[in-house]
């Protein structure tokens, strides 16, 4: 019988010439990337009674520590905890460490760090953004990354995986933020709990890595394990431009799943017949098109994150906004999800028409996504491409978050209120 | 009777998506320090946007009851131990997120997946968790229903008090072969 990509990487790691659906597994961790959990996988063990912390990491060419989820720093406390950071990170003697290098640790991994076929674990939820480069990648917590760093094993639990086939091409003003609102909307936030999603078909081959990139980081938010795409050119074309650890490009080992591979569930989804989507306050499975909420005032709009702070994202924003001027009474704000990113941005003149109109474009890293930038406070309305609405996520319990692909946040902003980028 | 495999407590009913943001919020959580001063700070804001002072009403040993996909978001494991320290016992849900699965797995906490939870409880009652033989009771109605068991790797993982005490024996155990 046929495997799936996330079945075939972990019988794989686990030494195994097969594995099926529901088997639990030791598998050996091919990467490690923690952000700045790094120093509670330290506090954790320290706490659990091993006075020096780890007594080693198993292998220090497949561990890296990003931080970017309080780079800059905004306050005394967080300067204290990247002082200790640093002290931990010596102690270890981290190998690669990107102590200054503002960034959101996904779009560093992908670009810098991660390989197709490997299985890798990150300290954050999003670390499923790998996937887009082929790469298993899955979130974990500190205690089990304290265990997992030790040993560079871990237990699994093998997950079913779902066929998501995307057909034809999405029409402009529609994004793969979009796809995944779709889906939460049609299924729900539990549609991939324990399950691995594999993009596929033509569809998904068309999508362009930063497509690719939203889609794979919002695996978490249909409850997923993995958001997988396949090897193929575009992947190669990327990997290929790698700046940084390139020593390590020739472990790459692509992954395909098999023609006989058994999916737990198929979904097809024909992509020109999908209008923008929006998630309403407070969950992201509360969607719906964004024609039947068009009108409502907002005071904020953001595009940013693992999932929608990269270059297309930038560039959708940049069609829209380019000759107007956001609305006098709307924030606007974009953040890019590495330098590599902003400069990009940057080179094709897209950070100057952002900035023309009116557009706060801030240092790349996290800070948009849980209101350590741009928080909210009782009454406000954000419309942002970032990746959870959850009450209280940006401040108040009180604000209300809707969630929607880049070219429909930066129509809303232009007009000052939620409208649909088709018909702006 | 009260053991490590059958309990008895209170419950506490949310619904469904009830997420990490919800129950530790980011705000509180942004020093990180994993101290005493930051369990505390999250203790005190835990649920606030949804149940303010939700510390103050908590007792020892009471039954988290929920929805659907319970802990999703964030893997914030800090959403994982404030559950421990605000005093309950477990969380019994419809579903769970993976990550707060697995966290809870991680420090020894028990979480279980009880399609049908919602029905079976409401607010206020007693339940009694009967993890050897895979038995709920509501004590407040007099009825009982099976639970899916925890697979011998979970549960062994649980039963030691979470994944450092398994990484502590082996270490030991590394150290006497040695």
């Amino acid at each position: 019988m046929g495997m799936t990509i996330a079945e075939k990487v972990m019988a794989r790691a686990a030494g195994l010439a097969s594995v099926r659906p529901g088997q639990y597994v030791d598998c050996k961790l091919d990467r490690v990337i923690a952000h700045e959990e790094f120093y509670r996988i330290h506090a954790v063990a320290v706490a659990a009674g091993l006075p020096n912390g780890l007594p080693d990491i198993w292998d220090r060419e497949r561990f890296h520590v990003v931080l970017d989820h309080f780079q800059p720093v905004i306050n005394e406390t967080q300067a204290l905890r990247q002082r200790k950071i640093r002290e931990v990170a010596e102690a270890y003697q981290v190998k690669y460490f990107d102590d200054a290098l503002p960034s959101v640790v996904h779009r560093v991994a992908v670009e810098d760090y991660v390989l197709p076929g490997e299985l890798g674990l990150g300290s954050d939820s999003h670390s499923c953004t790998w996937g887009a480069l082929n790469c298993c990648g899955s979130g974990m917590g500190e205690h089990e990354l304290a265990y997992g760093l030790v040993y560079g094993e871990l237990w699994f639990k093998v997950p079913e995986t779902i066929a998501v086939n995307l057909h034809g091409e999405l029409r402009p003003g529609v994004a793969a933020k979009d796809i995944a609102l779709w889906l939460a909307g049609q299924y729900g936030t539990s549609f991939a709990l324990y399950k691995s999603i594999e993009y596929r078909g033509e569809g998904a081959r068309a999508l362009d890595m930063d497509a690719r990139i939203t889609l794979a980081a919002h695996a978490v938010e249909l409850g997923g394990k993995f958001g997988l795409f396949e090897y193929d050119e575009k992947t190669e074309a990327f990997l290929s431009r790698r700046k940084r650890m390139r020593h390590q490009l020739e472990w790459s080992r692509p992954v395909s799943a098999d023609a006989d591979a058994q999916y737990c569930q198929v979904v097809d989804i024909d992509l020109s017949l999908l209008e923008p989507q929006i998630a309403k306050p407070h969950t992201f499975e509360n969607v719906v098109p964004v024609s039947s909420v068009a009108g409502l005032r907002i005071d904020q709009a953001m595009v940013g994150s693992c999932a929608n702070g990269n270059v297309d994202d930038i560039a959708a924003v940049a069609q829209v906004v380019k000759g107007k001027k956001v609305h006098p009474k709307t924030r606007f704000i974009v953040q890019p999800n590495s330098w590599g990113v902003y400069r990009e941005a940057m080179s094709r003149g897209l950070v100057d028409t952002l900035l023309d109109a009116g557009v706060t474009v801030i240092s790349p890293g996290c800070h948009l996504c849980l209101g350590m930038q741009g928080a909210l406070t009782a009454g406000d309305v954000c419309i942002t491409s970032t990746t959870r609405n959850h009450r209280g996520r940006m401040g108040s319990g009180d604000a209300d978050i809707y969630l929607a692909g880049p070219a429909t946040v930066a129509a809303s902003a232009i007009a000052g209120q939620i409208t649909n980028p088709m018909e702006g | 009777m009260t053991t490590s495999q059958r309990f008895q407590g209170k419950v506490w009913k949310f619904g469904d998506n009830i997420d990490t943001d919800i129950i530790a919020p980011a705000g509180t959580i942004s020093f990180g320090l994993g101290d005493a001063t930051e369990d505390l700070d999250v203790k005190q804001n835990a649920f606030r946007a949804i149940r303010p002072d939700f510390h103050l009403q908590v007792g020892k040993g009471d039954i988290l009851v929920a929805g659907k996909n319970f802990g999703l978001g964030s893997h914030r494991e800090p959403a994982n131990r404030v559950l421990v320290s605000l005093g309950f016992r477990a969380v019994i849900a419809e579903s769970v997120a993976r990550l707060f699965f697995r966290n809870s797995v991680a420090i020894g906490f028990y979480t279980f997946q009880v399609p049908g939870i919602l029905d079976f409880v409401e607010e206020g009652e007693q339940l009694d968790v009967d993890v050897e033989n895979a038995v709920l009771r509501n004590l407040s109605r007099g009825t009982e229903r099976e639970m899916e068991r925890f697979s011998p790797l979970v549960r062994n993982i649980v039963d030691q008090g979470g994944i450092l005490e398994v990484l502590k024996s082996r270490l030991a155990s590394e150290r006497e072969a040695t």
